[in-house]
């Protein structure tokens, strides 16, 4: 992939295609995980990808460039969040076509999608470093060492962030009457 | 053990990561404990919910509006043969603080309104201070060639002292 930004910074067209083919479904689905609303997330994964451009220059080839990018993803999402927290509405309703158990019947598969959608939400009502943890552990599946690598924090600190953002989430479930 | 504290650990009792000791009190109080149990019963199910929320595919439309992005952007300047990436580590930290510092001082003598006045006063008073020395050893040095003359006065004061008080010049 080194190659691929060498390529992109003499100008090619395809090279830069590569990079947006590799990288442009998990940046916005970090964005829309993060700030819960489609366009907004498509609105922010543009910008990401305008600042990837303008910051290739900078890459080191010895660094890492999947985590780079993350980072820088993650950064522009923090900013922005900080920038805009206070125009925040709520977020997109969870999708309701989503897969269920087959098996189930359907008072629990509304209460399965209640049950999501209060945790869909509840991302909301959380820190944004909180947040951005349990997307990429929990959600997302990445390991710690990605994650600390993409946060800038020790493996200890993602840890103890996703923690603190299951016991929020577990407490806004309990607030809002949800089936354990 | 208290509820609150129970509410940090189980998670990490969750993963089954916790000291022998500090689980057997935990699992104590979870006896006891309606509430913690609620909690610990929701914590289970957050993973699976979490991990059930899928990924969205991106359009056609943002696909094309990131292809296009060269297109819209100004190329990027390539990086230089050489960087100042060296005046912003950690160890030069203290040499810009000291730095600044400086400079911000230096800024009262040449911006501020009354820092004209402040060198003039410093000067006169440097001036004042060096002509009060020059006297001080103006004076030290004539004083060898007065001493004599200082010393006739005294000897012919004491001279008529003895003549006009013979009695007490003699206990002198």
């Amino acid at each position: 992939m080194e190659k691929v930004v060498q390529e992109c910074l003499d100008g090619s067209e395809g090279a830069w295609r590569t990079l947006v083919d590799t990288f442009s479904k998990r940046i916005f689905n970090l964005a829309y995980q993060f700030c819960g609303r489609y366009e907004e997330a498509e609105d922010l994964t543009q910008e990401i990808f305008m600042k990837i451009y303008t910051s290739l220059p900078k890459y080191d080839p010895k660094k890492n460039l999947t985590a780079w990018v993350l980072t820088l993803a993650k950064n522009h999402l923090i900013d922005t969040y900080r920038r805009t927290k206070r125009e925040k509405t709520q977020r997109d309703d969870f999708d309701e076509n989503l897969p269920v158990e087959m098996e189930s019947g359907p008072e629990e598969i509304m209460v399965a999608t209640e049950e999501k959608n209060l945790i869909w939400q509840g991302l909301e009502k959380i820190s944004p470093d909180i947040r951005l943890a349990v997307i990429l552990i929990e959600i997302q599946g990445r390991s710690y060492e990605e994650a600390a690598a993409i946060l800038g924090a020790p493996q200890g600190t993602v840890k103890s962030r996703v923690n603190r953002g299951k016991i929020q989430l577990a407490r806004i479930l309990r607030q809002s009457g949800g089936q354990p | 053990m208290k509820c609150s504290r129970v509410e940090k650990l189980l998670p990490i009792y969750l993963e089954n990561e916790l000291p022998p000791q500090e689980k057997r009190l935990l699992e104590a109080h979870l006896r006891q404990c309606s509430d913690c149990q609620t909690t610990l019963a929701y914590l289970q199910a957050i993973p699976s919910l979490l991990a059930s929320i899928p990924e969205r595919e991106i359009s056609p439309s943002l696909q094309a509006k990131l292809y296009a992005i060269p297109s819209l952007t100004p190329a990027p300047a390539k990086k230089l043969g050489f960087s100042l990436d060296w005046l912003l580590r950690p160890a030069f930290q203290p040499v810009l603080a000291a730095a600044s510092v400086f400079l911000f001082v230096l800024s009262f003598f040449l911006f501020h309104p009354d820092g004209r006045f402040l060198s003039r006063s410093i000067n006169e008073q440097l001036h004042l201070g060096y002509s009060r020395l020059e006297k001080i050893m103006a004076k030290a040095e004539s004083l060898p060639g007065y001493l004599p003359v200082v010393r006739e006065s005294l000897q012919n004061s004491l001279k008529s002292l003895s003549q006009s008080r013979p009695h007490e010049s003699d206990k002198i």
